[in-house]
């Protein structure tokens, strides 16, 4: 079985499904977290149970994991009492981030600390990673002023993509789709294997006399057909992985 | 230079304040009362800098050999909160923090501690996997939201406790399986619930390589709460065993944490348990008892800067 774990209103993550044209996907939503049948005993992920699309199931069935969400929300709750989302919010979240940690399945991105589907840093902590590695980058600046001031606050989060040519290409697995050099591509499977992520998104700005890293995030866009494509390969284990197997 | 962010009357930040001022230190305390009046230029490219205004300093962030971070929600501070939502100062204030904190996770400046090694305090099933891996013993714990699996799970054990998972605090309870009322809500949320473990509790403070450790006997089952009970904890300054010592520095390096306080248990079989791992402990609290010099290793810390956290914080 292969699981899409997803924000309550997230309509990406069916058309993915619709895509992938498999009968064994299964789509987790938060909701799914208040329906009776979850069971996980830390450290031994394996005999665990969870609920996807309303049903229980077995850890043991799975077979790879695709999270595109951060968090729960409080948003993701209408079914629980106002006054109790965030603490419920809160509480779902710290189970899913022991739970997708372990799994001992290919999981993407697997969770940090942060964000249940990976690195989810600053554009200025990407750079300086790219930075310190010896890449190009853009650098990034933001400024923030008093309130009030004559020109307000402008604080953009790093290089403004667009402002120069600027190209993006997406890692899934040690795959690199639409690099526009060679070069790129070496540079995205750098910044992906040092972050230790498997699906991510980088954003090059034409420089002299190549390209420079602008910015990277972990949401491309997975109903992009190559995309969509190489991540049903790396979740069946066909991919050419990028070192971030479980934690455990 | 120094920097400490929060607010004044934070305990633990108020006594390392304290502690520096009794040296030579160049000290700037970012108030948030007065957030309003910073401004901060960060640029992050091949090179890290920027500059800080105050309402009567400019701060070159290059300078900044260590900061202490303790802020407040902003949405709390009262100003804020005052101003509401969607208001200059408001949105001000989110991107000040917001800014500050980008800044912290790139710096070659000692951060005690930042913000994305605290985290793994947000989920207390998660942080048990690292305080697992080294070395100590974790209870015996089931998330779930399943009466049966509960039932079952309470059936192999003589007692059972239950608390938050997340970061948010909660108090320690037993769990009282003939409460019908609470165990029809179970469904909505797992819950985390653990073989409560007798034996004595102990507060580690880890100050990068220094332990403060101290004994605390309170016959309550959650000692913080004991108090409301009627239980008055009793904390005590000990020394730990070497081993035990070396083990707690490590587990708060493995988790990139050059100050945390350690929550652990002596059970009655000498078997030594590891509940949590605080990233932003108030230790002022386990001071003004014990009188252990924590605030001034605290500062120690912040004087000597990033050659010694470098060597350790990975």
């Amino acid at each position: 079985m292969l699981l899409i774990v997803t924000n309550q209103y997230d309509n990406t993550a069916a058309a993915l499904a619709v895509q992938w044209g498999r009968a064994d996907v299964r789509i987790m939503r938060p909701s799914d977290l208040s329906v009776g049948g979850w069971s996980y005993r830390p450290g031994d992920v394996g005999v665990s149970r969870f609920v996807a699309g309303g049903s229980p199931a077995r850890t043991s069935d799975l077979s790879g994991v695709l999270t595109r969400m951060a968090c729960v929300f409080e948003g993701d709750l209408r079914h629980i009492q106002p006054a109790d989302r965030a603490y419920v919010a809160s509480e779902m979240t710290a189970l899913l981030l022991a739970w997708l940690s372990e799994l001992p399945v290919p999981v993407i991105n697997r969770p940090t600390a942060t964000c249940l589907c990976g690195p989810l840093w600053s554009q200025e902590r990407w750079l300086h990673m790219a930075a310190g590695l010896g890449i190009p980058v853009v650098t990034a600046r933001r400024q923030v002023r008093q309130p009030g001031s004559a020109s307000p606050t402008a604080p953009p989060q790093g290089p403004t993509p667009g402002q120069k040519a600027s190209i993006r290409c997406t890692m899934v697995d040690g795959v690199c789709l639409g690099a526009p050099t060679p070069q790129c591509e070496k540079i995205a499977v750098r910044l992906a294997e040092h972050a230790a992520c498997r699906l991510l998104s980088v954003c090059f700005q034409q420089d002299d006399p190549g390209h420079a890293v602008a910015g990277v995030d972990i949401w491309p866009d997975i109903t992009n057909p190559p995309v969509a494509g190489a991540l049903l390969s790396a979740l069946d284990g066909r991919g050419a992985r990028v070192g971030t197997g479980a934690r455990r | 230079m120094i920097v400490l962010w929060g607010l004044p009357g934070d305990r633990p930040l108020a006594a390392v304040a304290q502690a520096l001022g009794e040296t030579a230190a160049d000290v700037e305390f970012l108030d948030q009362r007065r957030t309003a009046m910073f401004c901060l230029n960060l640029s992050v490219g091949n090179e890290v800098n920027g500059v800080l205004h105050t309402a009567d300093r400019r701060i070159r962030l290059e300078d900044v050999q260590s900061i202490y971070i303790r802020p407040y929600d902003f949405r709390r501070i009262p100003a804020v909160a005052r101003a509401g939502e969607g208001s200059d100062l408001w949105q001000h204030a989110e991107q000040f923090d917001d800014a500050l904190l980008a800044w912290t996770e790139v710096t070659d400046a000692l951060v005690v501690n930042r913000s994305s090694a605290m985290a793994s305090n947000n989920s207390k099933p998660y942080q048990s996997l690292m305080i697992d891996a080294a070395g100590f013993s974790t209870p015996s714990t089931v998330l779930t939201n399943d009466v049966e699996e509960l039932r079952d799970f309470a059936s192999r054990h003589p007692r059972v406790i239950y608390k938050s998972a997340s970061g948010i605090r909660s108090v320690v309870s037993r769990l009282n399986l003939l409460d019908e009322d609470r165990l029809s809500n179970l469904r909505w949320c797992p819950t985390q619930f653990q073989v409560f473990v007798p034996g004595v509790d102990y507060r580690v403070h880890v100050v990068n390589e220094e332990t403060f450790a101290c004994r605390v006997t309170s016959a309550a089952i959650d000692y913080r709460y004991g108090a409301n009970e009627g239980m008055i904890p009793t904390l005590t300054a000990v020394r730990l065993p070497d081993d035990l010592n070396d083990r707690c520095v490590q587990l708060a390096r493995s988790l990139g944490l050059p100050v945390a306080g350690i929550d652990l248990r002596e059970a009655e079989n000498g078997e030594m348990y590891c509940f949590e791992v605080n990233p932003s402990p108030g230790f002022s609290f386990f001071e003004d008892v014990t009188g252990q010099p924590i605030a001034r290793a605290v500062a120690d810390l912040l004087t000597r800067g990033p050659c010694t956290a470098s060597k350790l914080i990975a």
